[in-house]
């Protein structure tokens, strides 16, 4: 290899260097906040899959507990066809902290999601989110047990304000 | 050095630094740059100020439909305009603008007769009330059965009974 050669090699290599680097400085804004699931390692349990009343579908609620980098429970609600496992696919709601997760079919077309307490932190209220005409779309609800809050807590006295509740 | 050759350059280690820290900057820049252009894009629709004063609901939709994001929900300290980013709920397709109605000073409800909820949160809370101790929950309160999708028929809509389908079920847990 000749000089003129190997001069222009590590040319293009420093370049190449340089738009790396740089590349990684412009990247640095899509790193997420919390750890992506692969790196959390999830622990996924199925709680509860009801089917719709025409079995075209179920409604099926996840337990996720991602317990190496960040130790919480979290809920996540699906809709898949009919007996089929979940995909990779985006939930219709995901939600920390909940009590008494209950999925219930108001009609083909009504997916109702009911709690005593939760911490929404997604939600959509249709089904499939790409609104193909194929499948029958299904409009979810949430249905908080609760008339007033169902998440923040008041004290004992009812002119303090409402804080978080305790873990 | 062999004389007659040129010698090779080789860029510190500084000079990589700084083309990370331009690449860098290049990215806040564009970020800054598009929020900038949303808040620009985004007109009030909506602002309800809360009971005690403190918080506004502001519902906000774009200007330019095709850019920026659909008309959103936000919650900011009372008087001040609604941000970019941070949104508490995303709705599209409706055609009433929904009603935003305090049911206490740290409970808000919005009400859909017609349209999809893109995305939604139901706790809101700013670091710049009461020492961060300020929250908010927002509920939503669908006026009908359906208030997203179409359906093609009322016959579909019917609650049908088939043995081995569950009308609803309940999850033992829960924390």
């Amino acid at each position: 290899m000749t000089y003129a050669s190997e001069s222009r090699y590590a040319r293009i290599i420093r370049r190449m260097a340089f738009v790396a680097v740089f590349a990684a400085g412009l990247c640095v804004p899509l790193i997420p906040e919390s750890p992506p699931g692969w790196a959390m390692r999830p622990v996924r349990r199925e709680l509860l899959r009801v089917p719709s009343p025409t079995l075209e579908c179920d409604a099926v609620l996840l337990e996720t507990r991602a317990g190496v980098m960040a130790k919480r429970t979290s809920y996540e609600v699906y809709i898949v066809g009919h007996g089929v496992a979940i995909k990779r696919r985006a939930p219709v709601m995901s939600a920390t902290r909940m009590r008494e997760p209950a999925l219930r079919w108001r009609s083909a077309n009504l997916l109702e999601i009911g709690y005593l307490r939760a911490r929404i932190e997604q939600f959509t209220n249709y089904w499939p989110h790409e609104r193909r005409k194929a499948a029958t779309p299904v409009e979810i609800h949430l249905a908080p047990e609760s008339a007033t809050y169902s998440f923040l807590v008041t004290g004992p006295n009812s002119t303090a304000p409402a804080t978080l509740p305790a873990r | 050095m062999v004389p007659g050759r040129r010698e090779l350059h080789r860029p510190p280690p500084i000079a990589y630094v700084t083309m990370f820290l331009f690449g860098l900057l290049v990215a806040a820049g564009a970020h800054a740059l598009r929020n900038f252009a949303i808040e620009c894009n985004q007109r009030e629709v909506l602002r309800v100020s809360s009971p005690d004063g403190t918080a506004d609901a502001v519902l906000v939709e774009p200007l330019v439909s095709w850019f920026g994001e659909a008309p959103s929900l936000y919650l900011v300290p009372r008087g001040d305009s609604a941000p970019a980013w941070g949104a508490v709920a995303r709705v599209s397709s409706y055609g009433e603008v929904p009603m935003l109605d305090w049911a206490s000073p740290q409970l808000l409800e919005m009400r859909l007769t017609r349209g999809c909820i893109e995305s939604f949160s139901n706790v809101w809370h700013s670091s710049d009330i009461e020492d961060g101790n300020y929250y908010v929950e927002i509920r939503l309160g669908p006026e009908s059965a359906l208030t997203c999708i179409q359906v093609p028929s009322p016959a579909t809509l019917r609650s049908v009974s088939v043995p081995g389908a569950g009308a609803g079920a309940a999850a033992p847990g829960g924390r």
